[in-house]
């Protein structure tokens, strides 16, 4: 059995996702855009201790828990751009593989939001940060941005499983199956 | 919370997942009348159901008032005629369901995907529905009078006959939706988001 949580946060209106073993152990906490009292309630209330922390881009809204974060937990930080975060953290690369306790880890490269865009697949979950949201995709700063991040979004998140559940960075989850059918911005010409 | 394990239903074609304990969705399953009584047995008994996948099941005239719901996977289920109300729903998936004649009064629902779903004669009112994942669904003659839409996405949705008035709209999206058939009055339409630009 797995421990899933949704965190929002109202600094950035931003969502992380707390990822542990039912019953307690070491944890993945995706995004941590900030930690305050709820999300420390939801690790030490379940017993869990964050371990590894999952950043899909160098943006605050996504990474600004991590330095108090580093006060209490002794973490590893997993990120595409190292040298913008004020932490220590491995850089991964699109097809890289972690084995995060008992979670295989996919990681995907979709620039085009950001230069440092990740996804993260852990089984049937997808945790895209900025890359994609339920009916949106990432704001980019001009059309050759737009353009890389629809490539993207169809050359690797539109061949996963319909069924595949769909963790953002904002807003609520979706899947792929849903994405397809019915986001507006997915049918525009590159 | 604990959530749901994923997997495919062994049917070929179809496009839920395998209920637990199960190698099809519960549409294809000849224990599926068996599964929603056991189901709607232990809801109305202990009020509870978290980690649970249930794709196709078909609830009817259950009272499930004050139940909460939490990491279920309910895609494609058929729902008619059941109280919701005061629930809490939490990361629970509905896609594609069709919600008939439920009342959802003073319910609340965080991260609840309802896409693609068609939801008639339903009531909402008074719901925190925080969040939620609307997009493309059928909405015909339901009510979310004095509700908190807050970032509850309704884009490419079909809407007719939809009331929100006195409804907290900020962060809502109605992206590629007709919005002619909703009643907004008193409802802070200005927060929400009308346009089909990104998020």
């Amino acid at each position: 059995m797995i421990f899933f949580q949704s965190l929002f946060s109202t600094l950035g209106f931003s969502n992380a996702y707390l990822i542990g073993p039912e019953g307690g152990g070491d944890a993945i906490l995706v995004d941590p855009g900030e930690f305050d009292a709820v999300m420390l309630q939801a690790i030490e209330g379940n017993r869990l201790r964050v371990r590894w922390v999952l950043v899909t881009h160098a943006h605050q809204a996504h990474l600004k828990g991590i330095r108090g974060l580093r006060r209490v937990y002794d973490l590893e930080i997993w990120c595409n751009q190292p040298s913008v975060l004020d932490s220590p953290a491995h850089h991964v690369h699109e097809g890289d593989r972690l084995d995060l306790g008992s979670f295989p880890v996919e990681v995907l490269e979709l620039p085009g939001h950001s230069l440092d865009s990740l996804c993260y697949r852990v089984g049937d979950w997808l945790f895209t940060g900025d890359t994609l949201y339920a009916g949106g995709i990432g704001r980019t700063r001009d059309g050759y941005g737009r353009g890389l991040l629809l490539e993207g979004i169809r050359r690797k998140l539109l061949t996963l499983p319909d069924s595949t559940l769909v963790f953002p960075g904002h807003g609520p989850p979706t899947t792929i199956g849903i994405e397809r059918r019915f986001n507006p911005l997915l049918d525009q010409k590159l | 919370m604990a959530m749901f394990a994923m997997r495919r239903c062994a049917v070929e074609g179809c496009a839920l997942a395998a209920a637990d304990g199960a190698e099809t969705c519960l549409r294809h399953s000849s224990e599926a009348a068996r599964s929603a009584a056991r189901l709607a047995e232990a809801l109305a008994a202990g009020r509870r159901l978290a980690d649970c996948a249930a794709p196709g099941i078909e609830l009817a005239g259950v009272d499930l008032s004050g139940a909460s719901i939490t990491g279920c996977l309910l895609a494609g289920a058929r729902i008619s005629r059941v109280s919701f109300a005061g629930a809490h729903l939490q990361l629970v998936f509905f896609q594609d369901a069709v919600l008939r004649e439920c009342d959802f009064r003073s319910a609340t629902l965080q991260n609840v995907v309802l896409a693609g779903a068609t939801i008639e004669d339903c009531r909402f009112e008074e719901c925190e529905l925080v969040q939620c994942n609307l997009l493309g669904a059928a909405i015909r003659r339901t009510s979310f009078d004095h509700s908190n839409l807050y970032a509850s996405r309704f884009t490419s949705a079909t809407l007719a006959d939809v009331r929100m008035q006195d409804c907290n709209l900020t962060r809502a999206h109605f992206h590629n939706v007709d919005v002619s058939g909703i009643d907004f009055r008193s409802s802070n339409t200005a927060e929400a988001r009308f346009d089909r630009s990104g998020p």
